[in-house]
């Protein structure tokens, strides 16, 4: 699609400032907005399971993870636990993510930190507020990276409380 | 195993400079925020940002330079935590393009 059409912009200055054109309704006589297609060179989705094929399900809301899996060129899947395929095959209508659009996988665990990934883990409000109230200077940004980097890159395990543990992963 | 399966560091490699990259989640949940950090790591440079309602990812892109340009709905730390510090920064200097897609 290379557009969309879309209702109640009428009074606002976005569109203007976005550049959006506008679209006769071939049925009637409105003029709708036409936003352009902004198609993702990637789409990053952080999930609680995947198995190593890239299949993955998300518990809870999707946000708009399924729509950026399908408009993105490639997909980037990290999730907390890597299960069997079978795991996931017991109830394929939970699959939100499946293999074909997705380009690689990461072993996340504690990946969403300081957010929180349901059913998983909650939101780590102190950190997110320690986060929120840092200096924006580089040095603070480079403790910030440093100090995170050996859980991120799984080289110690993740400093986060594990409620489910959901699965069969090996 | 599958050769899907690749580390953090391989993984955030894959992301060229300059690449249009939407981010998971919203406001503080379900977002992968290890790979942002990755990428920040990396000096990943040029970055569109996509996404209709970002937090802490996105804070930290535009603080490490990562981020050029981007693409959002509201962007907030949510939960009286206040704005984003950084995006509000590089946002105010004008050295960032924002679009904003309410």
């Amino acid at each position: 699609m290379p557009f969309l059409p879309i209702a109640g912009f009428q009074g606002s200055d976005l569109p203007e400032a976005l550049g959006w054109k506008t679209v006769a309704d071939p049925y009637g006589d409105e003029e709708l907005y036409a936003v352009p297609r902004l198609q993702p060179d990637w789409a990053v989705i952080h999930v609680p399971e995947a198995d190593a094929e890239g299949n993955a399900r998300i518990y809870g809301t999707p946000f708009w993870d399924r729509l950026m899996t399908r408009g993105a060129r490639r997909v980037i899947v990290t999730a907390e636990t890597i299960v069997t395929r079978e795991h996931l095959a017991a109830q394929p209508e939970l699959t939100a993510i499946p293999e074909l659009f997705v380009a690689a996988v990461v072993h996340a665990p504690g990946g969403g930190w300081p957010g929180s990934c349901f059913p998983l883990y909650e939101v780590d409000y102190a950190a997110a507020g320690a986060y929120a109230a840092m200096p924006t200077d580089a040095e603070c940004l480079d403790r910030h990276l440093t100090v995170t980097a050996p859980r991120d890159r799984g080289q110690t395990s993740a400093d986060v409380t594990v409620v489910y543990s959901g699965s069969d992963a090996g | 195993m599958s050769g899907k399966l690749v580390s953090l560091v391989e993984a955030a490699r894959l992301i060229e400079d300059r690449a249009v990259v939407a981010f998971g989640g919203s406001l503080l949940h379900r977002f992968p925020a290890a790979f942002a950090r990755e990428l920040a790591r990396q000096g990943r440079r040029g970055i569109h940002f996509v996404k209709p309602s970002p937090g802490y990812d996105f804070d930290l892109l535009c603080r490490a330079g990562v981020v050029a340009e981007a693409s959002v709905g509201i962007a907030t730390m949510e939960a009286g935590l206040g704005m984003l510090p950084a995006f509000r920064q590089r946002a105010e200097r004008g050295d960032l393009l924002v679009r904003e897609h309410a």
